[in-house]
């Protein structure tokens, strides 16, 4: 039986690596606070680490774009869009193709790629985090490409993971990472703004655990407040849900380099978790 | 489906090597290897921004797209330059 041992949540702006210097401000709080998170999941050691993550059209296209997809890669090739230095990083098909199988049964018709590469989205915080040599399982969520999936059924597949994560075979140990937001503005004209007042209220509501708040936000209201960006938040709900727990905020910063709010947080992880 | 070819246009701007300098050396040449429609042509000669996320594109691909004609990020809805200008 597979345990979840670790989760949490970080913004994968790829500033993080390319620029990591930048915002001497802010730059070193969060520098902890990625070093801290590095280190619990380095003493966590999970077998797998399950990457929640948006695609931004580098893997998935319109030629063919799911709303969920699990990547049961050998290994998951680094894009390297716009030349960002991350590098390749090994899947885990068995495990994959176990947690796929497990959300089908759920009634959770996630598409399987045997072949899907990955963008800054996931590989930024595998770099940041020391996940290169680790195993991952990427879990691509759709967010920038309309329709998305409800915030509501974004929370209900962190709860079927979780109970996906339970049928991995013997004592299979796993980290869950929600991976994007917080607010910012991509290419639409009002790039460059942060609104730290949003970032914190959703920070907030993740520390009380008020996963209710959050999914019944509407995408209009996130697009006004908090920029194209932030529909990101679908993965932090959904390892929220997964995790169960209560969140602890590590560290947040308005990045006006990097323009977005970095928020990084680690949940509770509870001993069950129900729909 | 030409907002796929558009999609690959923007892509191949950031993946292949030698292919902003020969968009921007020859831009109809460079546009006649996809199959995209007058507006979207049109849009991507004149660089715009907006025309562009109008007719379908992500705005994420659009940036890639400007970028590579060298309008910059806070640029991308106010410069005022055409893909001949840029070229130049």
């Amino acid at each position: 039986m597979g345990s979840l041992v670790f989760a949490g949540t970080t913004s994968h702006v790829s500033g993080i690596v390319r620029d990591p210097s930048t915002d001497s401000e802010h730059g070193a709080a969060l520098a902890t606070a990625w070093d801290s998170m590095a280190a619990d999941i380095a003493a966590a050691d999970p077998d797998v680490v399950v990457l929640v993550a948006p695609d931004h059209q580098e893997a998935f296209g319109l030629e063919n774009l799911p709303i969920f997809a699990v990547g049961s890669a050998e290994t998951h090739r680094a894009i390297r869009e716009h030349g960002i230095p991350v590098d390749d990083v090994a899947g885990d098909p068995k495990a994959a193709q176990v947690l796929h199988a497990s959300l089908v049964a759920q009634e959770f018709d996630v598409a399987i790629a045997h072949e899907m590469p990955l963008d800054h989205g996931f590989l930024v915080p595998v770099k940041r985090l020391g996940l290169q040599e680790r195993h991952v399982v990427p879990l691509y969520v759709s967010c920038n490409q309309p329709p998305l999936p409800t915030l509501n059924r974004c929370r209900a597949l962190g709860v079927a993971l979780r109970r996906a994560i339970a049928e991995l075979p013997e004592e299979t140990t796993v980290a869950v990472l929600g991976l994007g937001a917080l607010s910012h503005w991509v290419a639409i004209p009002r790039m460059g703004e942060i609104n730290e007042e949003w970032d914190q209220r959703v920070l907030g509501w993740l520390e009380d655990g008020d996963l209710d708040a959050i999914a019944t936000m509407t995408d209009a209201e996130i697009l006004d407040e908090a920029g194209n960006g932030a529909l990101e938040i679908r993965t932090w709900l959904l390892a929220a849900a997964c995790a169960g727990g209560k969140a602890r905020t590590l560290a947040y910063a308005p990045m006006d380099n990097w323009v977005t709010g970095i928020g990084i947080t680690e949940l509770e992880v509870a001993a069950e978790v129900t729909a | 489906m030409s907002l796929v070819a558009l999609g690959h246009l923007a892509h191949d701007l950031d993946r292949q090597p030698t292919a902003k300098h020969e968009l921007l050396a020859d831009p109809a040449e460079f546009l006649a290897r996809y199959d995209l429609t007058d507006a979207e042509r049109t849009a991507v000669m004149a660089l715009d921004a907006q025309a562009l996320v109008d007719l379908g594109l992500n705005p994420m691909l659009m940036w890639n797209i400007l970028g590579a004609a060298g309008v910059g990020p806070k640029d991308l809805y106010s410069h005022t330059i055409t893909m001949k200008e840029a070229g130049h």
